[in-house]
């Protein structure tokens, strides 16, 4: 009889909330003031339950590869900052997510992915696709076998040297989005190659699967 | 801030404090095999003692206060938390090696039932160091719930046992929890949960509605840094090949999209060349 109660106990265990909701047992005096007072301890000790995540558990993770409006696709590699400055993988066809910035998922801050316009070493970078995106438009990201889809609501150009200053393309309290940066304007090879930074903002549709 | 709120902060306050001299008793060593637990008193208007594998840890322990951290073997611990001598549970948790665990003693959503124990995993991953990881968990005696943060459902229908993750900027938060899908009555809050960057901050809901004794325990634990800081500089472009695309005149994308060609066509022949 007491090995049959033990069996009950520990098959009704996992799901103890329910299990004590059922009605009175040997652990409940159902008066509100449980448990107090069991004669002895059991002879064997019944596991805890598990805490699981909830159903709405967000899902986040580091970006690795990004799907452009057309179906263009690159990698994406991290990107360290290093001297203040942010440094994109070296291979045009290749972009950089910022690892000091959010995940794609994140409910807040800013999912950074900056790429080369175009290099002396390798000319066209795939990142020139994004002088021609238009608001509206759709930017995939996917990685660790999930995905998060964005849709673009400005594209801007701010001086080079007033990108981390006067625009919040860094910012990681606001409300999350992605932002996909390269370079255009005037091209000045003394003066520090291109004038400006075009900043593509995007906000998500829906949360990151 | 109201007389409530402002006990529930002492009581978080006090709650770390608990932690910190938890970490005095605790057993430093920290060989292979070892783990960590963290015992959260999660039973509002009651004070206990807490021991694992029978031997006292920690006695006179009040509802929303944590004891550890508490080094232990990995493997099954025996929980058993007593008041005036009388076990008000005891359950055994697995304890993994090397991990981090919190093991809340606290009551199942109906506010008549037994306590219970639910064991939460520490998952101690870097953040950035602006960042601050969140966890909060649904161990009070009321149904499932939504857990708004500064106004927003960011945590939807989480029943008791049940926790969720997250990772935010490092601030201060206005959280209230209300129930499922509706947005009063309001169960817990509105109060406000400062969380601190690079740490993960363990928020469990406590107590039950009825009787007003829901309340919040908080818990901190160090995270590794990860991720470098905001850049001052992005230098995407050092050949100049794409200069002069940018005012999209008319047939501007014509050559946008040849140059694009190019470039693929360019890596294309380098490789074959390199073969």
């Amino acid at each position: 009889m007491l090995g049959l109660f033990l069996f009950c106990c520990v098959a009704l265990e996992g799901c103890a909330a329910q299990a004590n909701e059922a009605g009175p047992s040997p652990d409940t005096d159902g008066g509100g003031s449980p448990a107090v007072g069991q004669p002895e301890p059991l002879p064997s000790v019944l596991p805890g339950r598990v805490g699981t995540p909830a159903a709405s558990q967000r899902i986040r993770f580091v970006p690795t590869n990004i799907v452009l409006p057309g179906g263009a696709k690159a990698a994406v590699l991290p990107a360290r900052t290093a001297n203040g400055e942010l440094v994109v993988p070296e291979r045009v066809q290749q972009v950089g997510w910022w690892d000091g910035g959010a995940e794609a998922g994140d409910p807040f801050g800013s999912v950074v992915i900056a790429g080369h316009v175009d290099s002396a070493k390798e000319g066209i970078g795939f990142f020139v696709r994004l002088l021609k995106v238009k608001t509206g438009e759709l930017v995939v990201l996917n990685g660790a076998g999930h995905s998060a889809s964005y849709r673009v609501t400005s594209v801007t150009s701010v001086p080079k040297n007033a990108l981390a200053t006067e625009s919040n393309a860094f910012d990681q309290t606001g409300d999350h989005r992605l932002v996909l940066i390269t370079c255009t304007g005037a091209y000045d090879r003394a003066r520090g190659g291109y004038e400006k930074n075009l900043v593509v903002t995007a906000t998500p549709l829906g949360l990151a699967k | 801030m109201t007389g409530p709120q402002f006990r529930r902060l002492l009581s978080a306050l006090l709650a770390l404090g608990v932690a910190g001299l938890g970490g005095l008793v605790a057993t430093p060593a920290q060989a292979v095999g070892n783990g960590v637990l963290h015992v959260v008193q999660g039973l509002p208007g009651r004070t206990v003692d807490i021991a694992v594998d029978g031997k006292r840890v920690a006695g006179g322990v009040k509802a929303t206060e944590v004891v550890g951290p508490l080094t232990v073997a990995a493997g099954s611990r025996k929980i058993t938390a007593t008041e005036g001598g009388k076990v008000v549970i005891e359950r055994q948790v697995t304890v993994g090696a090397n991990g981090n665990l919190d093991v809340v003693i606290h009551r199942p959503a109906a506010p008549t039932a037994a306590p219970v124990i639910t064991t939460y995993a520490n998952k101690l991953a870097a953040v950035p160091r602006d960042k601050a990881a969140v966890r909060v968990a649904h161990t009070a005696a009321v149904g499932p719930a939504d857990i708004r943060v500064n106004g927003k459902v960011l945590f939807a229908n989480v029943a008791n046992g049940e926790s969720l993750d997250v990772v935010v900027p490092a601030g201060t938060y206005k959280v209230d929890i209300v129930p499922t899908g509706a947005t009063t009555p309001v169960v817990l809050g509105p109060m406000d949960l400062p969380v601190r960057a690079g740490y993960l901050t363990r928020v469990f809901a406590v107590g039950e509605p009825a009787s007003k004794t829901m309340n919040v325990a908080v818990a901190t634990l160090k995270l590794p840094g990860s991720g470098s800081t905001k850049p001052g500089l992005v230098n995407t472009g050092t050949g100049g090949q794409a200069a002069g695309l940018t005012d999209s005149g008319p047939g501007a994308g014509l050559p946008l999209a040849l140059l694009a060609l190019a470039g693929a066509l360019a890596l294309t022949v380098r490789k074959v060349v390199r073969r």
